[in-house]
């Protein structure tokens, strides 16, 4: 064993701000999370089966092969399941383990013995959700329209709302899904209850639902699913005309949306909080 | 001042976990002993700022743990008892981001933490995943990142747990050289005392989140001069009356006598020996560890509180 005396001295050097350190969970909980063969592959999985049917619906369209080139053929994105399947599966694959790990190993004690609070902690661990949900909800979309936009198949006007649109319900979407797994990872230290918990509540909303408001004809049932909140939002967001009656409103799914979201992070961050962390 | 303490006390709802505690503790190596449940853990929280006071408070390195409890933390390397790595990371990558999140930037990071694995001891192995490392090796890394931001003060709890005898002498290595070359403060919570001595320049033993004792480890050894302890050959009983009646008080607990040092000192005691031809065997000082400190310590407190009517 070598005992030599370490040569640097803390305060010789400047500290990184608190924000630096936030980064630093995102960036390193990014790369250990993130750069893995199953997140990678839903990533690109996802982004393909999104991002391609959409191009090529605009292309198509510009061409007068499809109805368009309108903002409303954007909707498109959002019309097959595809996108909610791989942020269900996304949500639950990563966003799972991103607390309930560190409870297992007990490693947050060590996270919130360092200049960290447990807002910073719990900022630097949803931001690696969101980003790999973002790749998923808003960068196809944002993506189309920047190309459709750029080779002028749509007027730069159109583009740049559906871009606004799709940065919009995407953002709120992220949002919804990272909360939901973030405080499911919350409640355990076994990553595979809290994945468990994640799919079986998203989709079991979203399933329920749709069937209650199908039996009772009674729409606001989907209220209830954050998924029809998105795609009510959407539709109103793209323009997308609909029959009257036929549909929930829109601004009460925007609504839902924005007291769920803060309720979700607030919620787990009273759970962080009343944890004995330290030791067991 | 490295800790001082102000009518410090916490409490769990009905549970009081510690206090009220008034503290001084100077620059230096500090031994904080005590038995499961003592309000050792809960100290350590409060030292970090982790948890609240309930009433009073507590200043590390002169700034208030529960106002400034970044400052604080951002000062202080933790050791905790349980296991709290990262199994996915190596272990220069572990201690190098633990470093950035103490707040180095991540070049200096990486150097530290290159820096404190060779202290610890490691070499090839800090590139292996901490999934592969034996329980000698997690315990040493623990220790490299808590001490990778080169804090003034390092709290430890329990470092020695669950190490085999060599580990547990390489560690207690570490930290003397921690203590005496890098002039560090530490405060190492532990329950095998013979841990402290040799590390630890002061002592505070906690029993029932109460300060049992607290100060200069020679001082409080030196204390149990008062008494003194003495094994004769064959029955004791003809010594103890003898003793008695000298007005000597002296008490039987299993083979040996715990005598109060009479005014006549050593001499005495041989005496009274000598007229009731009992052969010492035996005579020393009642307290020559922390463990003897320790345990008499918890005798007399728990001796109180049964005199008290409170729980033994």
């Amino acid at each position: 064993m070598t005992i030599a005396q370490p040569r640097y001295a803390l305060f010789d050097h400047a500290t990184r701000s608190r924000v630096e350190r936030v980064w630093t969970i995102f960036a390193e909980n990014t790369r250990l999370r993130g750069l893995r063969t199953g997140p990678l592959l839903l990533v690109g999985f996802g982004f393909t089966a999104t991002f391609v049917p959409l191009l090529l619906t605009e292309i198509f369209a510009s061409f007068g092969l499809l109805q368009g080139p309108q903002l409303s053929s954007f909707y498109q994105a959002y019309e097959s399941p595809v996108l909610l399947i791989f942020t269900m599966l996304m949500s639950t694959m990563v966003g799972a383990g991103i607390v309930a790990d560190d409870l297992r190993s007990k490693a947050i004690s060590l996270y919130l013995s360092r200049p960290i609070t447990i807002l910073d902690y719990l900022v630097g661990k949803s931001a690696v959700v969101g980003l790999l949900l973002a790749l998923l909800a808003i960068l196809p979309g944002l993506l189309t329209a920047l190309i459709v936009g750029l080779l002028g198949y749509v007027t730069a006007t159109v583009a740049a709302e559906a871009a606004a649109v799709f940065l919009g319900v995407g953002a709120l979407t992220v949002l919804t899904f990272t909360g939901v797994a973030v405080l499911l990872s919350t409640l355990t230290d076994r990553k595979s209850f809290s994945g468990a918990g994640i799919f079986a509540l998203l989709f079991s909303v979203e399933i329920v639902s749709l069937i209650l408001a199908g039996a009772t004809r009674d729409l606001s049932f989907e209220y209830l699913s954050p998924w029809e909140d998105v795609l009510a939002v959407a539709r109103a967001g793209f323009n997308v005309s609909t029959t009257p009656g036929s549909t929930i409103d829109p601004l009460v799914a925007l609504t839902v949306l924005l007291v769920l979201i803060p309720v979700l992070f607030v919620l787990a961050y009273l759970r962080l909080s009343r944890l004995e962390v330290v030791t067991d | 001042m490295l800790i001082e303490a102000r009518g410090l006390s916490k409490s769990y709802g009905q549970v009081a976990a510690l206090g009220p505690v008034e503290l001084n503790v100077p620059e230096g190596s500090l031994g904080l002993v005590g038995p499961n449940g003592a309000g050792k853990t809960t100290l350590l929280r409060l030292l970090l700022g982790l948890v609240r006071p309930n009433a009073g408070s507590v200043r590390v390195l002169g700034r208030d743990s529960a106002a400034n409890a970044l400052e604080v933390r951002a000062r202080v390397g933790y050791m905790p008892e349980h296991e709290c790595l990262i199994p996915e990371m190596t272990g220069v990558g572990f201690v190098a981001y633990m470093g950035r999140l103490s707040g180095l930037s991540a070049s200096t990071a990486l150097s530290r933490a290159h820096d404190v694995l060779q202290f610890v001891g490691f070499r090839e192995e800090r590139y292996r995943r901490i999934s592969e490392y034996s329980m000698g090796m997690r315990q040493r890394v623990k220790l490299a990142q808590a001490i990778v931001h080169d804090p003034p003060l390092c709290l430890l709890d329990e470092p020695t747990a669950g190490l085999d005898p060599q580990g547990r002498d390489e560690m207690l290595g570490l930290l003397r050289a921690l203590t005496k070359k890098t002039g560090k403060s530490l405060v190492l919570s532990t329950h095998i005392l013979s841990d402290v001595e040799g590390i630890c320049e002061n002592l505070l033993v906690l029993d029932g989140g109460q300060v049992l004792a607290h100060g200069p480890l020679q001082k409080l050894l030196s204390l149990g001069g008062s008494s003194l302890v003495v094994r004769v050959k064959g029955d004791p009983a003809p010594f103890l009356a003898a003793l008695a009646a000298r007005g000597i008080h002296a008490e039987r607990t299993g083979p040996e006598i715990r005598v109060q040092r009479p005014p006549g000192g050593e001499r005495e005691i041989f005496e009274v020996a000598l007229a009731t031809k009992s052969q010492v065997r035996h005579l020393g000082r009642s307290l020559q560890s922390v463990e003897d400190l320790f345990l008499e310590l918890v005798r007399r407190n728990g001796e109180a509180s049964v005199a008290a009517g409170g729980p033994s």
